[in-house]
């Protein structure tokens, strides 16, 4: 046990190094993947009436925060930069579509509701494309 | 006995064990004729920052001057105090509530909890 | 008779008692991440806690002492100091994280921000402890505490696929993220064995007037209470496995973990998640709380116990109502509950060996539990524990660095 965590402790480190700017790139924006998949979700259990209008905020201010960091890190990325075009866009369309959410949960507009589903599952699709493709 | 396995750090207790702190050091009396016998226990934290290092114990009486309610850091129970010793404690013949031990926890009851609704004091 | 209605509830409050914030975000994360490649490490960790709070439990049956008390008179204040003051800080880091947790719970149900909350929510679990007996707190966190078995329930209702649910109660090489998966493993195991469970628990039983008859309850207690205590983590890991994993949902924040159980009770499953989370904290939150109190008054050996008036034991109040009142500083000033659980846990694994390694000895020692003492059996078991708690000792800081989320 020890053997093993001290090997994967040493690979851990070394992989860390190794890491090709995309590759980096890539982890890094697993977690604005997971937001968009959350977002997706939630908007879907409110139109199922399964979650209340605040927790949908909630939600999208929270994922809003991770957004923004991500473009950033997105932006200083030294990945190529046809990919990091790719990634920024989507995550461009999310940021559009979670502000979209937070004015139509307000407004009960179940309409731009499930259209913004749409886009948060189109955009998280790309991007779950292009980590099974590293 | 043992007096640093069995006594040293041990539980104490009054009369009615109510508990009223640890042995927190121990004193003996070397005299010229017989053995080394135990003279008195000490409590108080000054006792327990000397174990850790003379030095703590400086800063405490340090801070103590300022901000204790306590009128000396250390208080003495002689071993003539001793009622019984079990395994679970060591029982003394003394009213916790009127000894120094009892500075801190009687300070508090006063001016903190008796002022706090529900705190059970009448 | 008497004794049968204590071994019932006595299960109870383990089932309530094991459940906490730790729980709920280490599962969530680990079903997210690994669905239900996991297991194993909650199993390995019930086990454990299976075995040390036996122990503890028999210790207090036989000696009618709880184990700071003991630690202290046993092996001397400078050798108990150290682990003393670590413990006191992991107190405080675990209670913030569990007030995190009812903030949390509250938040989901008014929309409110936490930091709101924080002050309120001290409030709460100071008002259980000021007022209550420890009977009343035993009691109602315990059925309370039945509320998270929402969790099976759901997980039951998902239909897993019962071939790799039993798979993962192997040990498995990772697919991928070798070093998140090895970092929740140890948080798992942290947020499972927490320290102030087996100071809570001995001094209970102390509180509860257990003797020497009571040791097959308590051996009783021990398997069954955290035997259906694991079923609910093992719950929430086939829910997080089942609903967030194959949506690519990873659990960063809480709000995506009360999510969870939208799926399985459409409406109700939003409330049962923001109600089982709360009580659970709470209940977990007053353990801590009280903890921190007993592991004071036994160092410096002032009168202790919960069923006193707050007159009577005025020192071991202000014990609980400063912590609670430290504890509930990070929600006041903002820190993500989350992120300070998972800190927490990692942590709690790395200082495990402090709490197994004085239990295994005092568990020796044939002056203090005569012929209860550990036997063989046991006693393999506990040095398989304490070199366990090694190896995490040296690996969970470390993998928090390279795989903490």
């Amino acid at each position: 046990m020890r053997r093993h965590l001290a090997f994967f402790l040493c690979a851990a480190l070394a992989t860390c190094r190794q890491q090709s700017p995309e590759q980096k790139l890539l982890k890094e924006i697993d977690p604005a993947a997971s937001w968009m998949a959350t977002l997706q979700f939630a908007g879907e259990q409110w139109l199922a009436n399964s979650v209340p209008t605040r927790f949908v905020r909630a939600t999208v201010h929270a994922a809003q925060k991770d957004l923004k960091k991500t473009a950033r890190t997105v932006d200083q990325s030294q990945a190529a930069q046809s990919l990091r075009d790719t990634v920024r866009r989507q995550i461009d369309v999310a940021t559009a579509a979670a502000a979209a959410v937070d004015r139509a949960v307000q407004d009960n507009d179940r309409r731009t509701v499930a259209m913004s589903v749409q886009r948060f599952a189109a955009a998280h699709e790309v991007l779950r494309k292009l980590e099974e493709s590293r | 006995m043992d007096i640093v396995r069995d006594i040293l750090d041990k539980q104490l207790c009054d009369r009615e064990e109510i508990f009223m702190g640890r042995v927190d050091g121990l004193v003996l009396e070397v005299s010229k004729d017989g053995p080394p016998r135990v003279d008195h226990f000490e409590l108080g934290f000054a006792v327990l920052a000397r174990r850790i290092h003379p030095r703590v114990e400086r800063w405490l009486q340090a801070i103590r001057k300022r901000w204790s309610v306590r009128k000396n850091a250390r208080q003495i129970v002689p071993w003539s105090a001793v009622l019984e010793i079990t395994p679970q404690h060591i029982k003394l013949d003394l009213a916790a509530l009127e000894t120094p031990a009892f500075d801190w926890e009687r300070w508090l009851r006063k001016h903190v909890i008796r002022k706090i609704p529900g705190s059970g004091a009448e | 008779m008497k004794k049968a209605l204590q071994l019932a509830l006595g299960i109870l409050t383990a089932i309530g008692g094991f459940f906490d914030v730790g729980n709920i975000a280490t599962c969530s994360q680990a079903g997210a991440a690994f669905r239900f490649q996991l297991i194993w490490s909650l199993l390995l960790a019930t086990i454990v806690v299976i075995f040390l709070v036996e122990m503890s439990g028999r210790f207090a049956a036989v000696t009618q002492k709880a184990l700071p008390d003991t630690i202290r008179e046993h092996f001397g204040f400078t050798f108990w100091l150290v682990p003393f003051l670590i413990l006191t800080v992991i107190h405080l880091l675990v209670l913030g994280a569990e007030i995190g947790g009812i903030c949390f719970a509250l938040h989901l149900v008014t929309g409110l921000p936490l930091q709101v909350w924080a002050l309120p929510v001290a409030v709460l679990v100071w008002l259980f402890l000021w007022r209550a007996t420890f009977k009343t707190i035993e009691n109602s966190t315990s059925l309370l505490g039945l509320i998270t078995l929402a969790f099976v329930v759901a997980a039951a209702m998902h239909h897993p696929p019962t071939h790799e649910v039993l798979a993962g109660a192997l040990p498995t090489m990772p697919s991928h993220d070798p070093e998140n998966y090895w970092f929740i493993a140890v948080s798992i195991i942290g947020a499972v064995i927490a320290p102030y469970l087996f100071y809570f628990y001995s001094s209970g039983a102390v509180e509860d007037q257990w003797d020497v008859s009571y040791v097959p309850v308590n051996r009783a207690v021990a398997v069954m209470g955290m035997g259906f205590g694991s079923l609910v983590s093992i719950g929430a890991i086939v829910v997080a496995g089942m609903v967030l994993a194959p949506r690519g949902i990873r659990v960063t924040d809480y709000h995506q973990a009360a999510l969870m159980l939208t799926q399985a009770f459409p409406f109700w499953g939003y409330v049962l998640f923001a109600v089982s989370m709360g009580i659970a904290c709470l209940g977990a939150a007053i353990e801590v709380a009280l903890s921190m109190s007993y592991s004071f008054a036994q160092t410096f050996g002032w009168n202790w116990g919960e069923d006193l008036e707050p007159a009577e034991d005025a020192r071991f109040c202000l014990v609980y109502t400063v912590s609670i009142l430290l504890g509930s500083l990070f929600m006041l000033f903002g820190f993500d509950p989350l992120k300070l659980t998972i800190l927490t846990m990692a942590i709690n694994a790395a200082v495990l060996p402090v709490v197994a390694i004085p239990m295994l000895l005092l568990m020796n020692d044939r002056t203090l539990l005569r012929e209860h003492a550990n036997g063989v059996i046991s006693n393999v078991v506990t040095v398989g524990i304490v070199l366990l708690t090694l190896v995490l000792a040296v690996v969970s800081i470390p993998l928090m660095i390279v795989g903490g989320s």
